[in-house]
Formats: C-alpha cells, structure tokens, sequence
C-alpha cells in the first residue's frame, strides 16, 4: 500500500556505514573504543479480535560505539527491527536504521555536534509539544513509552553552557520522516481496506485508496531553545520552524498523499517541585496545523498545545504516579474533518515488588468529553540484572475519530523480554 | 531500564557521599531538642566529623537474598562541600548496562533547601526530581531515601544510653529520636559510635515497633584515607525478610580540587566531560 519513500536510501546507507565502522570498531575495541549492545528485544503476541491478523511479533536489536581523545569524540551506531504479522494479512518485514552517528567536540562552555543523533527537547512524558526535532517511530503506533517513539536524525547542533542557562541550536539539514508500520500492519494510520484514517475516522471513498509520499528533499528545518534552572524551578522558551516529522494525510481521489509540511512552533516549558509533586508544562503555538475541509481542501490554521503533568509517590511509598492533562485546540473558523479541539489524561502507575525483582505497571490514556481510552497493564521480572521479562496487554476503545476508536479491534495480549549489554 | 526509570533519588547522593565516600552513618544521627547535653555534642561530633572538601569515590552496591543471585550496581560518586555549608554531589552509575550513565546531581544549599536533577540516558533529558522523599528503596536496595539525606543533628532529640565493645571497640551507644514524628520514617535510631574515627560501627533503626528493630547497618571495614576515617565496607540488612545491601567504597580520594562546573547539568549530561575526573 505505501511506497516506500524516499529516505530509505539514506537510512539504508547510513545504517550499512553504521555496521561497516561497528565492525571495524569491533574488531578495534582494544584501542579504546567501547562497543555496546544497547538494546536486545523480542516480543511476540495475540490479537484477541482483529479480524485480519491473528498476532504478531517485534525483534529490534541496537548496537553503538563510541570514543574519542581530547576535546573530540564520536559515535557509531545501527538499529535492526523485524516485525511480522500473522492473519490473512501477514507480512514479515527486516529493517536497517541508523541510530546515533555523530563527530562532536567538546570545549569548556561549547559543544558541537555533527552527524545523526537523538534531539529531544520538551519535559513531559507520552505528548511532548515541543518535541518537534526528533524523528517520530510509529512502527508500533503508541505501545512503547516517548523514548522508544523517538529516533535519530541528521542535525548540525551547538550547544552553549552557560553559568546558569543553556542554549541549544540545531539545524536539520537533511529530511527523513516518520518510520512508519509497513502497509498492511494494524498499527498504520491508514486502512485501507475499511477505509479510515487516523483521526478522521471512516471517509467515503476511502475503501481500496492508495498512498504515496510527497516531495521530501530538502532541509528539516531547525530551531533555538534556551533552559535555566535552580532553586527550584527550571524554564524554558524555544522557537522551531521544521517539518512536521509524523506524516498528514493529504485526501484526493482514490490517493492520499503523506506530506510533512513546515510549522513554526513557539515553546514555552517549566519544571518545578510543589506540594510533594514534581510538575512540568508544556505550553506550544503552532503555526500551521495541517487541516482538510469537508470537501477534501487542505489548509493550515494556528493552534494551541498545552500540557500539565505531575510525578508523584502516594504515601512516599514505592509508588511511582505520573500524569498529565493534554489539550489541543485548532484556532480556526472554517468547518473541518479533523478534531479542532480535544482533552486527554495520560499517565503511568508503576509499582516494584519483592525488592525490585517484580514491577507492575499500568499506563494509559484517556479522552475528556469523547470516549477514548487505551490501557496497557503490564508485569515485568527484572529479577535479572540487565534482562526484562514481560506480560502486557493493550486495549483500546473509543469513538470513530479517536485512537483508541481506531486501534479498538486491536486489543492484544504480548510476551516479551528485553536486555541490554 | 528498570530502578533507575523511576527518578531515583537525591537524597542518595548526600548519604553515599558521606557514608560511602567517607562522611559515614553520621547522618544517621542528629541533635538538638536534646535529652542530654552529653548525646547532643556526640551528634554533633559525628556531624561534623571532618571529610575533606571534596571526595571522590568508586563504589559497589551489592544487593543479596537468600537463595538468589546478587544484583550489583557500581557508581562513581562525587562530592564538594562549599562554604557555609553547601554540598553538592554528581552520582554517576557505570554499571550494570542498564542503568549505566544515568546521572544524579544535587545542590544542597546552606540553608537546607535541595535541588536534584536526574539524567536518563534513554531520554537524553535532564529532569528535576522529588527531593522531599523520604519512604521508598534506593535502587531497590534496603536504603530508604531517608537514609540517604543529609539528616541535620537538630531534626532529633539525642541521649547517650550506654557504652558497649563491639568488635573489640568500646563504642557509645546513642538513641536519636525524631524531634517531630513526620520528619521520619523511623521511631528512632540507636547508634553505635566508635570514639576515635567518630563512625557510627552499628545502626538499628526502629520502624514500627520502638523495642525491635528493623534494619541494621553495620560498618564491617573502616580506613584512615589521607587522614580521613572512612567507611570502606558496610551493610545494611533488613532484619524481617534478609534482605542485604552491601557497600564497599572500592577506590576514594579526599581534597583533589574537584572544580563547581563538575557539578553542573553539562557534566550530568556528558558524561564524556565527567569521566576527566574519574579515579
């Protein structure tokens, strides 16, 4: 269903240069340069009423390694993922990534960096507004935690430390978009073969629509964010003009077109502990909010993100409680398709047991006004330094537009282990 | 992955830096409100039992159960004491690979309000953290965070209630009792302090029951460093389940001019520029 885009090319050659020098590097190890295994996981599982896939199953391996002498360093790094899918509509897919390639020099106030790497900026965990440099992974929709959602991307960063601030500028010179689930995978955006459409919900004539990629040359844009800190509060504000990573859905006759449009993101974002809480806020202008009109016109209009969390432990027990209240609202007049206005509580419950070797963790997500829920429960054994065991569930329902309307035939049940070296 | 997804805490950083890296239990023991002028100035001796400007320490946390493989954390921990009584302290653990390069910072200034910063790894962000926690493990271990704060003398009513040789020492024997019952998660706490290197050689802390005790720490090896007593190895046990969390401070240098931008959210999110300063 969806062309392959163009970024393949750039990933496939980053990622085969990536495991050319991790060999060499390897191989070199005893001249200083550390090879890591930084991530091992295997997850295999059911879906208990999709009517097209019966299960699935996730492997994803990164290694890295880095070095350096002086005031110059680097790093080296690759990602594998294979997914397949089992059902009437079965897949298996093996991908290559790059992961953090970088040269970087370090002086007493200044550090640059060339090369791919992870820029995350914003302070709340799941919907991070400002978080716009970053490369989105929606290879397994919202099933893993922010970090894992997030990957590498090409950047030229400078970053000045000062007394008590930091200014961090980044420029992104080189596209590469969303990593999306491959074409017939419950988690894509698009089905086509009811045809919805992530946050649309069913469209008439979409039914059998094919996808293709729009235009992807050129740069990423860039941006500039400054943070301060102490005394019990940190700020910052950040400007961004980039392209939207995560692709918008341009509808036409027969052909949706995935388009990264440039949006312009004004943040603003603080940190503070109060009444035996840790909070953080995110509060962003946009811009230009991709929109489509009833009659399949696209537009952009401004719009408002803020979100407020609290991290938490009841009774300053083993508990750990993070939660935060989403909001987004599209300031335009014009009739439109897609949700201009919308509230969510997301959140996590983690607890440890028996001295750390068991964690029970609950995360989820639900809408405020408008049925849409998701519900991941999980019980992990980390009774082994380094490796995880796991048993986790994600469920969804909600209202057409919503996710969890969306994913609602996907309810699944995983097992799975993780490790890293 | 795993403890240290969870923010862990700052009050580690005061109490590793002082037990581990050489301040000792002598947090474990406050004064003031006191019961008996001989208790108080004890207290207040081990408070201010001298430890250098700085302190460097490599260290191991083992933590044991009876029929179960140990899990072992090692951590490099840093330490700078300022002028009136300000303390700062940069945690950076190396090991095991997942939690390895997650980095705690704390600024505790002279007036006793406390910053902490936790660096995650995964994130690459730099995040602030609770640092009024008092219940809670420390990286899973028998360490409440209590435990690890810098507990002032003046939060605890002292009295000396006996003498007692505890491994060939004739140590004094203190109880420190909560001045308010909220400033604790323990009924109180009976100390055993050695006269000489002023380390507290065995502490019993009372959770629930003021007549038995629930944990104990004990001092198993202490040295002189550069003129510094130090606690070298120490355990600390959880009486009811076994449980076992084992230090041993495998390298530690006093007074080596640790400069302030160590302690700083550059170095706790580069830990290429902090490793200059590893041991």
């Amino acid at each position: 269903m969806q062309a392959e885009h163009k970024g393949w090319l750039v990933r496939g050659m980053a990622s085969l240069a990536s495991a050319m020098l991790l060999a060499t590097g390897a191989l070199a190890a005893d001249g200083g340069l550390g090879l890591k295994v930084d991530s091992l996981r295997v997850e295999f599982g059911g879906f208990t009423d999709h009517p097209r896939a019966s299960g699935d199953a996730f492997a994803h391996m990164a290694v890295s390694a880095g070095g350096g002498e002086g005031d110059w360093s680097y790093a080296l790094g690759a990602r594998l993922d294979a997914f397949s899918q089992f059902g009437s509509a079965d897949f298996t897919r093996v991908r290559a990534d790059y992961t953090e390639n970088y040269l970087r020099w370090r002086g007493e106030e200044l550090r640059l960096t060339l090369g791919t790497q992870n820029v995350m900026w914003g302070r709340v965990d799941e919907i991070s507004p400002i978080d716009r440099m970053s490369r989105v992974d929606l290879s397994r929709a919202m099933l893993d935690k922010l970090p894992d959602r997030r990957r590498a991307v090409p950047a030229v960063r400078a970053e000045y430390f000062g007394d008590d601030f930091k200014l961090d500028a980044v420029w992104l010179p080189v596209f590469d978009d969303a990593v999306m689930p491959h074409g017939d995978s419950v988690w894509h955006p698009v089905d086509a073969v009811k045809g919805r459409l992530l946050g649309f919900g069913t469209l008439p004539g979409l039914a059998g629509v094919k996808v293709r990629e729009a235009d992807e040359d050129g740069s990423g844009g860039g941006g500039l964010r400054l943070t301060a800190g102490g005394d019990g509060l940190d700020y910052g504000v950040s400007v961004q003009r980039v392209r939207q990573s995560q692709p918008y859905y341009r509808v036409s006759p027969g052909v949706l077109t995935a388009i990264h449009p440039y949006d312009t993101v004004i943040g603003a974002e603080l940190e503070t502990e109060r009444l035996g809480a840790t909070w953080r806020m995110e509060l962003a202008w946009r811009s230009d909010v991709p929109l489509t009109t009833p009659g399949f016109q696209y537009r952009t209009d401004p719009g408002v993100d803020l979100v407020v969390g609290a991290e938490f432990f009841p009774g300053d027990g083993e508990t750990r409680v993070t939660l935060q209240l989403a909001g987004h609202r599209t300031l335009t007049d014009v009739s439109v398709l897609d949700r201009t206005e919308f509230y969510v509580m997301t959140g996590e419950i983690e607890h440890p047991f028996a001295h750390g070797r068991w964690r029970a963790d609950l995360r989820f997500m639900a809408g405020l006004g408008e049925h849409d829920l998701y519900l991941n429960p999980r019980l992990t054994y980390t009774g082994i330094d380094q490796h995880e065991l796991f048993v986790a569930a994600h469920v969804f329902s909600g209202s057409e537009q919503t996710l969890g309307g969306y994913y609602s035939r996907n309810d699944s049940v995983m097992l799975g282990w993780q490790a890293k070296f | 992955m795993k403890d240290l997804q969870v923010p862990e805490r700052r009050q580690f950083v005061k109490r590793v830096s002082r037990v581990l890296a050489g301040l000792g239990a002598g947090l474990l023991i406050g004064s003031a409100a006191l019961a008996d002028d001989a208790g108080r100035a004890l207290a207040q001796r081990v408070y201010d039992r001298a430890d250098g400007e700085d302190a460097t320490s490599v260290v191991t946390m083992s933590l044991t159960e009876e029929g179960r493989s140990p899990r072992v954390r090692s951590m490099v921990v840093y330490r700078l004491s300022g002028e009136g009584g300000e303390v700062s302290t940069l945690i950076r653990f190396t090991d095991p690979a997942d939690i390895a390069g997650t980095g705690l910072l704390t600024l505790d200034a002279a007036d006793g309000a406390s910053n902490q910063w936790i660096y995650l790894p995964a994130m690459q962000r730099v995040r602030r953290v609770d640092s009024n926690r008092k219940g809670g493990r420390f990286v899973n271990s028998d360490y409440y965070f209590e435990d690890l704060r810098d507990r002032k003398p003046t939060m605890d009513t002292h009295r000396v209630i006996g003498q007692e040789t505890l491994d060939g020492v004739a140590c004094d024997v203190l109880e420190s009792v909560p001045v308010e019952a909220g400033n604790s998660v323990y009924l109180r706490r009976v100390s055993w302090i050695d006269p000489v290197s002023l380390l507290p050689l065995r502490v019993d802390f009372f959770e629930k029951d003021a007549e038995q005790p629930s944990k104990r720490l004990e001092v198993v090896v202490r040295d002189q460093v550069q003129g510094y007593w130090t606690a070298m190895d120490s355990t600390l046990s959880d009486l009811r389940s076994g449980h076992r969390t084992r230090l041993v401070v495998e390298r530690i240098a006093y007074d080596r001019g640790l400069p302030t931008r160590l302690f700083s959210s550059k170095a706790l999110e580069d830990e290429r520029g902090e490793k200059e300063f590893r041991p």
